[in-house]
């Protein structure tokens, strides 16, 4: 059995300004963290840059049902990695909130579901 | 104190690594004692070289478990932490995380706070543990120096903290257990589940002691209440399927399939060890007449262990060994055969033993010669091949099969075929 799964595909980030695409390569990316304001994920470096304005086409699980989200946010922070990538982090502006408040509940949710079955097995040593 | 710690991050994601890294720092790790990995193989290495206070690993790291890269690690000692950051939110892996003592299990993708709020509060349960837990691993450390006279009196002293001490029951158990004393160790977790009925480690210990003991059917009994309360990983799962063959209570291993099933992480002596189980649950009910039942479990096996050879073979050679009734079954199999070996020596031999059930005697007899010519026939096809023709009359040839079945076969003995070799 597995707790249902929550994900946050990533299928198309395209330019505010121009709607030309960004970056082929972050089709199926997933993001590695979260909050309310906005989340991160991990692309090439030339993907976009500081202070871009950015559209993004994304599948939204929540609890193992998928939903469309399309968001615009500004890329608010570059932290280059090795290999010629980075983590984007994207501070939300538009975006249907209900859904991503219900992707934070359910994130949590989970977490504090593995939490208690794993100290149901595991005493605080 | 965090500053100085020592930390190794695995994770294959870049960003992972840095986000966990970033939580780190954040808390009040120091940069240059953190190391990070994306390498199953350098993290191995990395754990056998340097002294890591905390571990960071995903569940899987290229294909391998991090859980072994945290056994690895914990048994450097005991102030060792470890965490699992993962996607994999299966019952299953938080289990085997759970029984391979891992301290924390964080889902991906995690919210920003949350990481560095649970990192620092496991830090701070680790770092300053209340009497009871800091007495119960000096006996940890003691019992991993292999003292156990000391551990053992150190989790005695221990129990005297806690209004309900189960924990140091169940280490006093656990110190018996690694000396053999299985009785003993019976007893320290019997004693620790007075206090906490359900606590699963003393349920475990308590389940692995009757198997050692080859008290295969009291074990069984404990099935249930481990099933029904908690997630099973892949190797306690290994462990039920031996229990529940070697307590004879082979109808129940097909209700596993769906246990199976749920795991994420299949290791290959699970497979290993739930095919023997079919396998031995099959033949048990072809015992009973049981073929649809027989028939049943081998599907499962089929479907657990996929187009093994070795496998199929097996399978097809008990059901021959049935009669015709149970043929078309044994054909069914033997179409599963792996294509990479259809018209090997084996698989001629097998499709020969079917045969025998739906070819004229003339082809059969056609067929068993060029088996023989070929040096691949064994005592069932040569048993066969004279048989058949001891039954069209042409006893020579026969006399003559017998012969060279008897040379190549000198130590049959009545196994198979012997009557006839």
């Amino acid at each position: 059995m597995s707790f249902r799964k929550n994900h946050f595909h990533i299928h198309k980030i395209s330019s505010l300004v121009n709607n030309l695409e960004l970056g082929s390569e972050c089709k199926n990316k997933n993001i590695c963290e979260f909050d309310e304001r906005g989340y991160s994920f991990e692309a090439p470096l030339k993907t976009c840059v500081h202070g871009q304005l950015i559209g993004v086409e994304a599948k939204l699980t929540i609890l193992a049902v998928e939903h469309d989200f399309y968001s615009t946010g500004k890329v608010v922070r570059v932290q280059p990695l090795l290999e010629g990538t980075g983590i984007f982090t994207v501070e939300l502006y538009r975006h249907e909130t209900y859904l991503w408040k219900a992707f934070l509940e359910a994130q949590n949710h989970n977490q504090s579901e593995v939490e208690k079955l794993f100290f149901s097995m595991r005493d605080f040593e | 104190m965090k500053s100085q710690m020592k930390v190794l991050i695995v994770d294959v994601s870049l960003a992972s690594m840095q986000a966990v890294e970033n939580a780190l720092i954040k808390i009040g790790f120091n940069k240059t004692n953190i190391n990070t990995t994306r390498s199953y193989f350098d993290a191995s290495l990395m754990i056998e070289q340097n002294e890591y206070d905390l571990l960071v690993t995903d569940f899987l790291v290229q294909g391998r478990s991090g859980l072994e890269l945290i056994q690895k690690h914990s048994s450097r000692g005991v102030s060792k932490i470890s965490v699992i950051i993962s996607a994999n939110n299966s019952t299953a892996a938080i289990a085997e995380a759970a029984e391979e003592l891992v301290d924390d299990y964080i889902l991906k993708p995690f919210l920003v706070q949350t990481l560095s709020d649970r990192l620092e509060k496991l830090l701070e349960r680790k770092l300053h543990p209340p009497r009871y837990i800091e007495e119960i691993r000096k006996g940890k450390q003691l019992l991993l120096d292999r003292n156990f006279a000391a551990a053992h009196m150190q989790f005695q002293n221990a129990s005297f903290l806690d209004g309900k001490p189960t924990l140091a029951h169940y280490y006093m158990g656990q110190t018996s257990f690694i000396q053999a004393q299985f009785e003993d160790s019976l007893d320290e977790y019997r004693r620790g589940l007075e206090f906490r009925p359900l606590h699963f480690k003393c349920l475990t210990g308590q389940f692995d002691s009757l198997v050692e003991q080859k008290k295969f059917s009291e074990a069984y009994e404990m099935v249930p209440q481990l099933v029904e309360n908690y997630p099973i990983g892949s190797k306690r799962l290994c462990q039920l399927f031996v229990a529940a063959v070697y307590a004879g209570r082979l109808e129940e291993v097909t209700h596993y399939y769906d246990l199976f099933l749920k795991i994420e992480h299949v290791t290959p002596e699970l497979r290993r060890v739930f095919t023997a189980a079919l396998f031995v649950a099959g033949k048990f009910y072809l015992n009973r007449q049981k073929l649809n039942d027989a028939v049943r479990c081998f599907d499962y096996g089929l479907q657990v262990v996929g187009a093994d050879a070795n496998y199929i073979e097996r399978v097809v050679r008990v059901l021959v060994a049935q009669g015709k009734e149970a043929s078309p079954m044994a054909l069914r199999f033997l179409k599963n055969y792996p294509g990479d070996a259809v018209g090997g020596s084996t698989h001629q031999v097998l499709s020969y033993l079917v045969a025998q059930f739906f070819k004229s005697p003339l082809e059969l007899m056609e067929m068993g010669r060029t088996l023989v010519q070929k040096n691949f026939a064994d005592p069932e096809c040569f048993k066969i091949l004279i048989e058949l023709l001891e039954k069209e009359g042409k006893h020579t040839l026969a006399e003559d099969y017998r012969t060279r079945a008897q040379r190549l076969f000198p130590l049959r003995d009545s196994a198979r075929g012997s009557e006839v070799l």
